[in-house]
């Protein structure tokens, strides 16, 4: 197994703000990792350094490239879909499968075509005619149709309805994903991907706040539901956060052995959500 | 290697067409219009009056026995008959192409950003030197070849119409048919003329690319009002003109060296031989070894990599 991605002190400031401070990270091939933090946290501040999209301090490798020097040879192996809608209004869907086929070595008009069938999107139209939840479909499939090392997706289901979230989210895995490739995923709505990630990041006022795999997230946070009169007692535990559940309460512990946790109460998995609200509440009291 | 190279070339070119299709509808429609208005003409002529040598119609003024009397030519008064029509119908098609290349080239660097598809086109394993020179190429493109294919597809609608007409007053403008040669030199002429002009234009090419890749917003100021700046600086400061007189006098210089012609002094012009080698080749090496020639390659090299660098550093408007 390689490393695809490796930052040590990556840095990044707009004027007085730092969007990203001294941040390492390393990703491995054959992940998914969910890129979560909230707006401004510097997220998207990462992925552009990555991409070659931004200047930086620090280091940054990406798949062996610096990427500010060798943007247009990375982009062979890495593709990415930015958060904001990007395909302009005057192409053409059959113009944009030729200029990806004539520009891009790993891109399949086969397999293109595969996902542009599930939908209602003619060759004929242009992009300015679309509805925006079709235009993210044609991006989509034309990004998924490249047979890339590295798979950036910046909030790549906005605009769509649920239908086709859960089902690209579905293709994703099934059609697209395999041991050699390696995805970086970043959207708000942590509930639909979180079943998908092998790993998740934590990005918060431009720092990693965590960086690990799903089991040892699994492993190293628990939930506990305690009636009123054992709050006291969890509390004795350090618990990253607590709130009120239907008169009962419910604490977040990070690191705390189940066996202890399972005296106090009913034990759950937290979802990746509760987690990161923990997280970011915890860390700024 | 070198074949996906080229498809790439190719396909970066194309793409500029599809999204720009002003380049060649502009030309296209102007010169349907301006066929429909000659077929209306030719058809007005024939209609109102065949004997008669003055026309009035609809305020426009034919005066037919104008018209060169072919039969009694010689190859030199042809070849300069054809040449003239051929460079004046260019320069027509030329002045044109001059303002849909110019608005071109302002959007290409500034659209791309201002819709945000920036972020897709450098998604892409395309380096920004290759976009951006695909850029400069498709107006050279526009500026050459489609100013003459434009022209010749023109005049020979024209030379129909013509024939036409030559046929309805018993002149003999088949005659012109009978000499290709003067038609194949006159299109020779042209491209050249075409070619020069396109290559002594890249300075001003590669100011509008670094324009429309600075800008935040409306580029055609940026464009129009830096140089309108200096000229007024240098006016308010000197009070001289040079700088704009530098402008013109190198806009127009490549007529000079490539025609052996000073277009500044357009008086002059009526009295050219337009049939000898004044109007020839000869004087490809004076134009070769002008320093103007390279001084404004070096400027637009220039101002292109500065387009390039600035496409490198800003994919967000």
């Amino acid at each position: 197994m390689s490393t695809l991605v490796k930052a040590r002190g990556l840095s990044k400031s707009y004027g007085a703000t730092r969007a990203l401070d001294q941040v390492d990270f390393e990703i491995e091939e054959g992940r998914i990792v969910g890129l979560i933090g909230p707006n401004g946290a510097g997220k998207t501040t990462a992925l552009k350094a990555i991409l070659g999209l931004t200047d930086f301090e620090g280091e940054l490798d990406v798949l062996g490239h610096d990427p500010r020097q060798a943007r247009h040879e990375l982009m062979r192996h890495v593709c990415f879909i930015a958060d904001v809608a990007v395909l302009p209004r005057w192409l053409r869907v059959s113009n944009a499968i030729e200029y990806v086929e004539a520009v891009h070595p790993g891109f399949s008009r086969e397999r293109a075509m595969h996902f542009l069938q599930r939908t209602k999107i003619k060759q004929r139209s242009k992009v300015g005619e679309l509805s925006k939840g079709m235009v993210t479909q044609l991006h989509l499939a034309l990004i998924m149709a490249i047979d890339a090392k590295l798979l950036v997706l910046d909030e790549p289901t906005l605009g769509l309805d649920i239908l086709y979230r859960k089902e690209f989210y579905t293709s994703l895995l099934n059609d697209y994903f395999d041991a050699q490739r390696t995805i970086i995923v970043t959207t708000h709505q942590v509930e639909e991907i979180e079943k998908i990630l092998t790993h998740l990041m934590f990005i918060d006022g431009g720092r990693v706040t965590l960086d690990r795999s799903m089991e040892q997230v699994a492993e190293d946070y628990c939930e506990v539901l305690v009636p009123q009169d054992r709050a006291d007692a969890a509390r004795g535990l350090k618990p990253l956060y607590e709130r009120e559940v239907f008169g009962k309460k419910l604490f977040l512990f990070e690191g705390v052995s189940r066996d202890e946790l399972g005296k106090l109460g009913e034990i759950h998995t937290p979802s990746v959500a509760d987690i990161f609200v923990a997280k970011v509440r915890g860390d700024a009291k | 290697m070198k074949a996906a190279a080229l498809k790439l070339d190719k396909t970066l070119i194309r793409r500029e067409f599809w999204e720009n299709r002003s380049l060649w509808m502009v030309p296209a429609v102007a010169a349907g219009i301006l066929t429909v208005l000659s077929v209306y003409a030719l058809i007005a002529i024939l209609l109102h009056n065949q004997q008669v040598n003055n026309v009035d119609v609809n305020g426009m003024h034919f005066q037919i026995d104008e018209m060169p009397d072919l039969s009694n030519s010689d190859d030199a008064d042809l070849t300069s008959f054809v040449r003239f029509g051929t460079l004046s119908l260019g320069a027509l098609f030329n002045f044109l192409m001059q303002i849909v290349v110019f608005f071109y080239l302002l959007d290409s660097l500034y659209a791309e950003r201002r819709d945000r598809s920036v972020l897709f086109w450098r998604s892409m394993p395309v380096s920004d030197v290759r976009t951006v020179l695909s850029k400069l190429a498709t107006a050279c493109i526009a500026n050459s070849a489609i100013t003459f294919v434009v022209t010749i597809a023109f005049q020979l609608v024209l030379l129909v119409l013509l024939m036409v007409l030559g046929a309805s007053v018993g002149a003999h403008p088949w005659l012109l048919l009978a000499h290709p040669g003067a038609f194949l030199g006159a299109w020779l002429l042209l491209a050249y003329g075409l070619i020069v002009q396109t290559i002594w234009y890249l300075p001003f090419y590669g100011w509008i690319l670094l324009a429309s890749s600075w800008a935040k917003k409306v580029p055609f100021l940026w464009a129009i009002l830096v140089p309108l700046g200096v000229m007024f600086a240098e006016l308010w400061v000197f009070h001289t003109g040079k700088f704009a007189h530098m402008l013109l006098a190198y806009k127009m210089r490549w007529m000079g060296l490539a025609f052996n012609l000073d277009p500044l002094h357009f008086g002059n012009l009526k009295h050219l031989d337009l049939s000898g080698s004044i109007m020839g080749f000869g004087n490809i090496g004076a134009l070769v070894t002008s320093p103007s020639l390279w001084i404004g390659l070096a400027v637009a090299a220039g101002f292109t990599y500065g387009a390039i660098w600035l496409r490198r550093k800003r994919s967000e408007i």
